[in-house]
C-alpha cells in the first residue's frame, strides 16, 4: 500500500500554508485512514481499481476527498464520535480517528463511487504570511 | 516496517522503523513476538523512535502484540513515542493499555521493579 504518498503530499503542501505540524499530522493521519478504508473495504485491495484523492486548499483550510469504487457503508446509522467500546479491539478505530482529528467529516455515495470528505482548518498560526 | 532486536538487562528491545500499517507488518510483528515467547523472553520494550507513522491497522498490530505477551504472563511496553504517534495514542485512549516511557533507561528500570 503506497500510503506514504498522500502523507508526503499533505506534509509538503501544508508546510507552505499556515498549519502547525500537529495539525498537518492530524490531517495526514486522517487521509491515511481514509485511504486505508478505501483500499481495504472499498476496493478490496484490487490493484486494477483506483482510489482517487482530490485536494483543495487555501492558506488556512485543506479539504481532501477520497474516492473508491466500493459500495461504502451505512454511514447514516453510525455515530462517528463513538470510540471502540473495547480498548483491546484490534480494528474499528479509523472513522473515530478521522472524526476526532478533522473539523469536518462527511461521506457520500454517487453513481457507484463512494467518497469521504475531510476538512482541516488551521487554528494556530505557523508564523507564515502571505507573500 | 523493519524490526531490529537486541537485549538489555533481561529486556528485549525491538527497534521498529518505518511505518506500521498492516499487510506484512502484522505477520512480521506477530512472528517476532511469538519467537520471543518460544524463547521464554517475556519482557519486551518496543522502541518507536524511528517509526514515521502508525495507522489504525498498525495500532491493531501493537494491541495484538501486547495481548500475545499478556497471555503468556509477559509485558510489552513502549519508548520513544514521537509527537505524531503520541497524539494517536491519546485520542484512542490506548495509554490506558500501554505503558510508555520517554527514555530507554526509564523503561528498562520499570521492568526491574515489578
Amino acid at each position: 500500500m503506497m500510503l506514504g504518498i498522500p502523507d508526503a503530499v499533505i506534509q509538503e503542501l501544508g508546510s507552505e500554508l499556515s498549519f502547525s505540524q500537529a495539525e498537518l499530522d492530524e490531517l495526514s493521519t486522517s487521509v491515511i485512514e481514509g485511504c486505508t478504508n478505501a483500499l481495504e473495504h472499498g476496493n478490496h485491495m484490487k490493484s486494477e481499481t483506483p482510489v482517487r484523492i482530490a485536494i483543495d486548499f487555501e492558506r488556512t483550510r485543506i479539504e481532501v476527498t477520497i474516492y473508491d469504487e466500493g459500495p461504502g457503508f451505512d454511514f447514516e446509522s453510525i455515530d462517528f464520535s463513538q470510540e471502540p467500546a473495547d480498548l483491546m479491539q484490534e480494528r474499528g478505530r479509523g472513522i473515530y480517528i478521522m472524526f476526532t482529528y478533522c473539523d469536518e467529516l462527511s461521506f457520500s455515495r454517487n453513481n457507484g463511487t463512494f467518497a469521504v470528505k475531510m476538512v482541516k482548518t488551521a487554528k494556530e498560526s505557523s508564523g507564515k504570511s502571505e507573500s | 516496517m523493519k524490526i531490529k532486536e537486541r537485549e538489555r538487562d533481561g529486556v528485549v528491545v525491538l527497534e521498529v522503523s518505518g511505518k506500521i500499517m498492516g499487510g506484512p507488518d502484522s505477520e512480521l510483528f506477530s512472528t517476532t513476538l511469538k519467537s520471543l515467547v518460544h524463547e521464554k523472553k517475556f519482557r519486551v520494550l518496543v522502541d518507536l523512535g524511528n517509526v514515521t507513522w502508525v495507522n489504525s491497522t498498525g495500532l491493531g498490530i501493537l494491541i495484538s502484540g501486547y495481548s500475545t505477551m499478556k497471555r503468556n504472563n509477559g509485558e510489552m511496553k513502549l519508548v520513544n513515542v514521537s509527537d505524531r504517534i503520541d497524539s494517536i495514542f491519546m485520542v484512542t485512549k490506548l495509554y490506558s493499555v500501554f505503558d510508555s516511557f520517554k527514555t530507554e533507561d526509564e523503561a528498562i528500570a520499570s521492568f526491574a521493579v515489578e
